[in-house]
């Protein structure tokens, strides 16, 4: 099953704006960068217009470089009083499933989702509590 | 000229065709001294610059740039220029040094102009494109790319192959530009010719080429037939470039499939090309949650 495909993409433009943002708060020039990623700096200033096209092998040096909480490079920033992150594809697919449901089928689907939540929150606890009692000894 | 030297040559050349590069850049390099020592000028640089190819195929070369570079400034013979710039591009485009290499391919272009010969015409159109593609000039590549494919007639067996790579070229060249089906259609043609010609050496580049296109047209089962078979082939031959490429469509084909099981199957696989980097999940999550196939070139 396909998903939108507008709904996903996110145009080269957009991340070269994002990478620009990103490199400005870290301080660093246009050559400094582009000398850590290991390409030009005209062409670093081209992927910030969104005209240049990198090679996996270079993002995955940015991404290196960057060292940050990666999806934070190519998500859209969240205010800082909504510290909620962005929905991730994986959450936009899960939300695509969903509206395919009947009513029925989406009441069946959100008491299993609760019951998981419930489940892994009780887990938490319990692992939470026997860490304090190794902790005391007791 | 002598006898000898048109067997050497010919004894090259047939090397060559069977694919056994270094003994043809040995004969090269022979029929060039041999040359040398006979006074043949000519027959010399002709030869040199034959046995640089060879050695560019084998991913050596570059400490006999200046060497082309002499023959360049120095010979009259316009076809030993023109190979001399061809080679030089070469050169300098494994050390990495894009602009001179470009500049080279640019110098060797006109020159094949000026000789009007068709094969040199489109073999150095065709590395001008190469080049501009990787800079992400797309119509800078797509200018070369129809220049090399609108000139090749009469062809062979080996030129036949060498005439699907140039379609396959401009057929990618064309789903970056928005001329996705346009793209898809020539690099369906290139992948029948170089199947009817037993390329599987060519065939996986091209099968790359269609899983992203079909990616891009939503067509995700070919996309994905494309993929699988192009990752296979390039893990035989040896390609990192390419099944580094493949892993990252095929991923993107499963989350759009909608199974992220798979996709990070792939992303596991890709991130593994990465020691420097190790098999990050945070990473894994970036290619899942983003869609970077317009700020991916696979040619890069």
């Amino acid at each position: 099953m396909a998903i939108n495909l507008h709904e996903l993409a996110t145009p080269a433009a957009d991340v070269g704006a994002r990478l620009r943002s990103l490199r400005k708060e870290r301080h660093l020039t246009q050559t400094e960068l582009a000398r850590q990623i290991g390409i030009q700096q005209s062409d670093l200033s081209r992927m910030e217009k969104g005209e240049y096209r990198v090679s996996l092998d270079n993002l995955f040096k940015i991404l290196t470089v960057f060292d940050i909480a990666l999806n934070d490079f190519f998500a859209d920033k969240q205010a800082d009083d909504e510290p909620r992150r962005a929905l991730s594809r994986e959450d936009m697919q899960i939300l695509h499933l969903v509206r395919q449901l009947s009513e029925s089928g989406r009441r069946e689907a959100m008491e299993f989702l609760e019951f998981k939540v419930r489940r892994e929150q009780q887990d938490r606890r319990a692992i939470a509590s026997r860490r304090g009692n190794r902790e005391t000894g007791s | 000229m002598s006898a000898r030297f048109d067997e050497l040559m010919r004894s090259a050349e047939a090397a060559f065709t069977r694919d056994d590069i270094e003994s043809a850049a040995g004969l090269y390099a022979e029929a060039a001294e041999f040359a040398r020592g006979e006074g043949n000028e000519d027959g010399a640089d002709h030869a040199f610059c034959n046995q640089c190819s060879m050695l560019a195929e084998l991913d050596r070369g570059f400490e006999q740039i200046p060497k082309l570079k002499e023959i360049l400034l120095r010979s009259s013979n316009t076809k030993n220029r023109f190979l001399a710039a061809y080679c030089t591009a070469v050169a300098y485009d494994l050390q990495d040094d894009r602009e001179k290499s470009w500049s080279y391919a640019n110098r060797a272009l006109e020159l094949s102009d000026t000789l009007g010969e068709a094969d040199l015409i489109s073999r150095s159109a065709n590395l001008a494109g190469t080049l501009a593609i990787r800079e992400s000039k797309f119509d800078e590549a797509d200018r070369c790319y129809q220049k090399a494919l609108g000139i090749q007639e009469n062809l062979d067996g080996y030129h036949r192959i060498v005439r699907a790579q140039y379609k396959d070229n401009l057929g990618y060249v064309m789903m970056c530009t928005d001329r996705l089906h346009k793209g898809i259609d020539l690099c369906e043609e290139a992948r029948s010719d170089l199947e009817r010609l037993g390329a599987d050496h060519s065939l996986y580049e091209t099968l790359q080429d269609l899983c992203y296109g079909h990616l891009l047209a939503d067509n995700l089962d070919r996309a994905r037939e494309c993929g699988e078979k192009a990752l296979d082939l390039a893990i035989d031959f040896e390609d990192d470039q390419v099944a580094k490429n493949c892993l990252f469509l095929l991923s993107e084909t499963a989350v759009r499939h909608g199974d992220t099981f798979r996709a990070r199957r792939y992303l596991r696989e890709l991130t593994a090309y990465y020691p420097e980097v190790g098999i990050s999940e945070e990473i894994i999550d970036v290619f899942l949650s983003t869609d970077l196939t317009s700020v991916v070139n696979l040619r890069g």
